[in-house]
């Protein structure tokens, strides 16, 4: 059966596309939602570590299964080999309704004023492609002020002086610390540093139908059981079925954007959950697959006017990946300093963002989410016996 | 013609007779003869077979528990033949082979003939509330979200999620059961706390009357008690369940060393900060802390066994206190007496001996 | 219907039938999936000597065998080859250098071998289609797995590395619902010293703490 023409067709139900589906449904545009995973829920996997989102080794709780979604590597020297979404050079996200916004440790941090111009800031740097963004903080400010407000987040909006201008508070109180996070807090209040509580997509009270956070140590990696964390997948998304005006399709895999002879995008050719060809044509094509998959779809939508894939002409379409830069330190203490409160990350010190002697850029300082054990038997103080 | 109809209808009937020998002979056989003949002659049973066989159950055998399973009735001969067929199928092996809540329930009817008592203190407390009444309780969920992780404590053995039980998943309410067959079944049953199939002899029980005997040094372990827990769907032995670190403030509370107790914890738990009398947290701490909740409670029917009389009935000791006027409460979190919190200061000044008016 | 009707008839004749068959079932001995009794051994004492059982319990109590066999035949038969090709290649080498097979020799020796192992010390002959190092690693990390995973993934019996950390497993947490007017002790300070605040529930006040 053929497909109707809607207006808009929304590539990806993860944190991008959720939020856009939302505004263009409650615009009153008919919408369709392609994910090309299901719906994840607590009850598929509760919490076991090894098929977690940070230690995929069994098997990826949240999507994609190692059957349909392969992925081929190709190294510097040329050489190919394909890797499983299980296996760490997959670099996966998730892939399911809400995608990462299920299982993420749902840090809600804006960008800051610096973040914008880092060119201008820090000059050009020889061999980076770094530039100045076109928009300001102060665009985006209702924007993530809107976000903040219909996700939800809890933080305390006046604790971090490094923090951007905004307008209105949270819309939650902030999680009280952890053992971890007093200690660190005191150490960093000594050091002359500025501790607050991170904002966290998660609820502190009762918030928008759903329940406050009961801090379980399986947090970042899981799906919440109370569904106290927020996501796209209970905020956004449902409120875009509801309007009736958009039709989310699960397991629906877009395999290339179609183009006319004007490059204008008409529609999507997909493979439907029995793993079927189809075609949805839209007026509007909206591509949130994220980093890796989005510049994958544009690169497969070969027209004559593309012949190196949408938008591609140039070639830049999949450079400048910038990796979530994650490291850590850890260190022995003398007591006990695990008190189980989770999900474990609680306090953060924004004094080293910008304005580092010989640095460019920087971040925030935050204590670690809670590592589950398998994760953490790989950490071992130097010199230790295996 | 309405000769061959004849012939065909005796040849019919004569397979039927041969069918019937054959089948109700293997059948009687088979409910009958010793379990390792039989049921236990398979495989994937076997380890769940031994540990029977070495049970204070041994001399029960399989078809009188495993009723769904094990007796008469087409529907029972679906199931048997489901299990063959899986067998063939997709041999499971041994450590997949779970019951499902279906056969719980039935098994814990059987289980009512011989633990008659037990049966009837649990079918009069709350511990056999059924689906309908943890799930449609309005004040419980106008207060608490339904959400994914009720089934922990209640209904442990259901096969869905909160989801499918129970629609809207919201505080607003109201609330219906999405399958009303399940209203009246029970949440909490036999095989939740406790397990058939346990190596030894059941323990002898404590000695009630005497409450230093419970709350010091006793170790006494059954092992046919255990927590099932959902998420691995296997029973923890009593053994095995962890002892909390409970905190009354930030002193460490002296917690029971009855090992029943980390059962009871396990569901009538504290918040995440280990708080004494946070979120749904029994654990006594004043001066009743280290007493094990079995002293006062009869663990299947949760009623106070003895109440405060058994220890405080002579009004001469024990603070001249006459308990059985005294109001214990202890469901309402503001009871001045709560009997799981009372400290001396609660009716002493500087918690000696000079008594304030005993609150009422 | 039909179908249904059908399929019952067929399972109840492979029921009956299957009775017939059971002396011939019961031959079925080997607890494992994926290892041959002897292979087993060898993982047994490589796993034990990764997490040896000291005052706590180790790798063997913890049955971490089960666990790498399970998944050999699950999420790991990609790995198949590995340990088919890899068992015989430890055996041979202990052979070779101490004329014994692996789970016999000292745990000393054991620890040794491992250590050239890890190494890639071991005689070269043995390991021209397997890295022993490799191997080693391979070997290393799914016993980890089945120390700490859950042990419905087959190893970590009942939990018994979260024990030895004294991580609550089944986890003690309670509802959200509950504050306890006579329980109400001060929590640790939260940054500002607001730890709980009023909010009004339809028809009710309940207390949240920011726990
Ligand atoms: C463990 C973990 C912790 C994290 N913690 C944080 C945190 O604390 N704070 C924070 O801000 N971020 C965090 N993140 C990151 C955050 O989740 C991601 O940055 C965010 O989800 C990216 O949004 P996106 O819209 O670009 O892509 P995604 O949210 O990944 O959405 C893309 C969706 O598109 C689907 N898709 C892809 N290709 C196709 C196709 N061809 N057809 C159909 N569907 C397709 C995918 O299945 C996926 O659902 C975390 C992530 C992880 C995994």
């Amino acid at each position: 059966m053929k497909n109707k023409h809607i207006n808009a067709i929304v590539v990806g139900a993860g944190a991008g596309g959720g939020v856009v589906a939302k505004e263009l449904a409650l615009a009153g545009l008919s919408v369709v939602l392609f994910e090309r995973g299901g719906w994840a829920t607590y009850d598929d996997h509760d919490d076991d570590e090894l098929i977690s989102q940070r230690t995929t080794v069994l098997g990826n709780a949240f999507g994609p299964d190692n059957k349909r979604y392969r992925r081929v590597v190709q190294y510097n020297d040329g050489s190919t080999q394909i890797v499983l979404p299980t296996e760490g050079s997959y670099s996966n996200n998730a892939a399911c309704v809400g995608s990462g916004t299920v299982s993420y440790g749902a840090m809600a941090w804006r960008f800051m004023e610096q973040d914008f111009k880092l060119k201008t800031i820090y000059g050009h740097i020889e061999g980076s492609t770094l530039e100045d963004w076109p928009i300001s903080y102060f665009d985006l400010e209702p924007c993530y002020e809107k976000a903040e407000w219909e996700i939800g987040v809890a933080g305390e909006h006046n604790a971090n002086p490094f923090c951007a201008p905004r307008q209105k508070p949270y819309p939650m109180p902030p999680f009280s610390y952890n053992r971890e996070g007093n200690l660190l807090s005191d150490a960093a209040k000594r050091l002359g540093l500025h501790p607050f509580p991170i904002p966290m997509l998660r609820n502190s009270i009762r918030y928008n139908g759903r329940p406050a956070c009961y801090r379980m140590r399986s947090c970042v990696g899981f799906a919440c059981p109370v569904n106290a964390k927020c996501g796209t997948h209970n905020t956004v998304i449902p409120t875009a079925i509801r309007t009736g005006n958009c039709e989310l399709r699960t397991h629906c895999q877009v395999a290339e954007i179609m183009l006319d002879e004007k490059g204008r995008a008409t529609g999507v050719k997909y493979f439907d959950e029995n793993h079927q060809g189809q075609i949805q044509t839209a007026d509007l094509v909206v591509v949130s697959a994220a980093a890796i998959e989005t510049a994958r779809l544009l690169l497969n939508s070969k027209s004559k006017l593309f012949p190196n894939g949408a938008g591609n002409n140039n070639d830049w379409v999949g450079r400048n990946l910038q990796g979530h830069a994650y490291t850590g330190a850890a260190g022995l203490m003398k007591d006990e300093v695990y008190d189980d409160v989770g999900p474990g990350a609680c306090m953060a010190v924004c004094d080293f963002n910008h304005g580092n002697k010989d640095i460019i850029g920087g971040g925030a300082l935050c204590n670690e989410f809670t590592a589950m054990p398998y994760l953490f038997s790989k950490m071992r103080p130097p010199g230790a016996k295996k | 013609m309405k000769n061959n109809i004849f012939r065909n209808v005796i040849i019919l009937l004569l397979i039927l007779f041969v069918v019937l020998i054959v089948f109700g002979g293997s059948y009687t056989y088979w409910n009958a003869a010793n379990p390792e003949k039989t049921c236990a002659s398979c495989h994937e049973i076997s380890p769940s077979h031994q540990t029977w066989a070495s049970s204070a159950h041994s001399q029960i055998t399989c078809f009188k528990c495993h009723g769904t399973a094990l007796s008469n009735g087409l529907h029972s001969f679906s199931e048997k033949a489901n299990m063959v067929f899986t067998h063939v199928k997709s041999a499971p092996h041994r450590d997949e082979i779970r019951m499902s809540e279906e056969q719980i329930l039935e098994t814990m009817q059987r289980c009512k003939g011989c633990h008659e008592n037990e049966y009837s203190n649990w079918i009069a407390s709350g511990h056999s509330a059924s689906y309908s009444h943890i799930f449609l309780d309005e004040k419980h969920n106008a207060t608490e979200q339904l959400n994914f992780d009720c089934l922990r404590c209640h209904g442990m053995f259901y096969a869905g999620t909160t989801y499918d039980l129970v629609e809207p998943i919201s505080v607003e309410g109201p609330w219906k059961m999405k399958d009303e067959s399940r209203a009246d079944l029970a949440t909490i049953p036999c095989m939740a706390c406790h397990k058939i199939h346990s190596r030894g002899m059941p323990s002898v029980r404590p000695d009630y009357a005497n409450p230093g005997y419970i709350f010091y040094g006793r170790v006494v372990q059954n092992n046919s008690i255990g927590l099932y827990v959902r998420n691995e769907e296997i029973h923890f032995d009593l053994a095995n369940l962890p002892t909390p670190v409970i905190l009354n403030d930030t002193d460490t509370v002296q917690t029971p060393n009855d090992p029943v107790y980390r059962l009871c914890v396990q569901c009538h738990a504290p918040s995440v900060r280990h708080q004494a009398g946070s979120s749904d947290d029994k654990t006594p701490t004043g001066v009743h802390e280290g007493i094990s909740c079995r002293a006062c409670h009869e663990p299947h029917s949760n009623f106070q066994r003895n109440s405060c009389d058994k220890c405080h009935g002579d009004k001469s000791k024990n603070c001249k206190l006459d308990v059985r006027t005294m109001n214990t409460t202890y469901i309402s979190p503001e009871s001045p007496n709560n009997i799981h919190r009372v400290a001396c200061q609660d009716c002493h000044d500087d918690g000696r001996n000079s008594s304030k008016s005993v609150k009422q | 219907m039909n179908s249904t009707r059908r399929d019952f008839i067929r399972q109840i004749s492979l029921a009956s039938g299957s009775i017939m068959f059971i002396p011939a079932c019961s031959g079925y001995g080997s607890v494992w999936r994926f290892f041959t009794e002897a292979e087993a051994k060898t993982v047994i004492a490589f796993a034990e000597q990764i997490i040896p059982a000291d005052k706590d319990p180790g790798a063997t109590d913890a049955n971490i065998i089960n666990f790498i066999d399970k998944q050999l035949v699950g999420p790991y038969t990609r790995f198949q080859e590995m340990y088919r090709k890899g068992i015989p290649a430890i055996e041979n080498s202990a052979q070779k250098l101490f004329q014994k097979a692996f789970h016999e020799l000292g745990f000393e020796v054991q620890t040794g071998f491992m250590v050239q192992m890890e190494k890639g010390e071991l005689p070269e002959e043995f390991w021209q289609e397997t890295n022993q190092s490799g191997f080693f690693r391979l070997m290393l990390d799914h016993a980890m797995q089945g120390f700490y995973g859950s042990p419905r993934h087959g190893g970590n019996t009942n939990y018994v590395s979260y024990k030895m950390m004294k991580l609550d497993y089944p986890h003690v947490m309670g509802q959200n619902r509950y504050v306890s007017k006579c329980a109400q002790q001060p929590l640790p300070a939260s940054p500002q010293g607001r730890e709980k605040e009023l909010i009004n529930a339809p028809g009710q006040t309940i207390e949240i703490y920011y726990s």
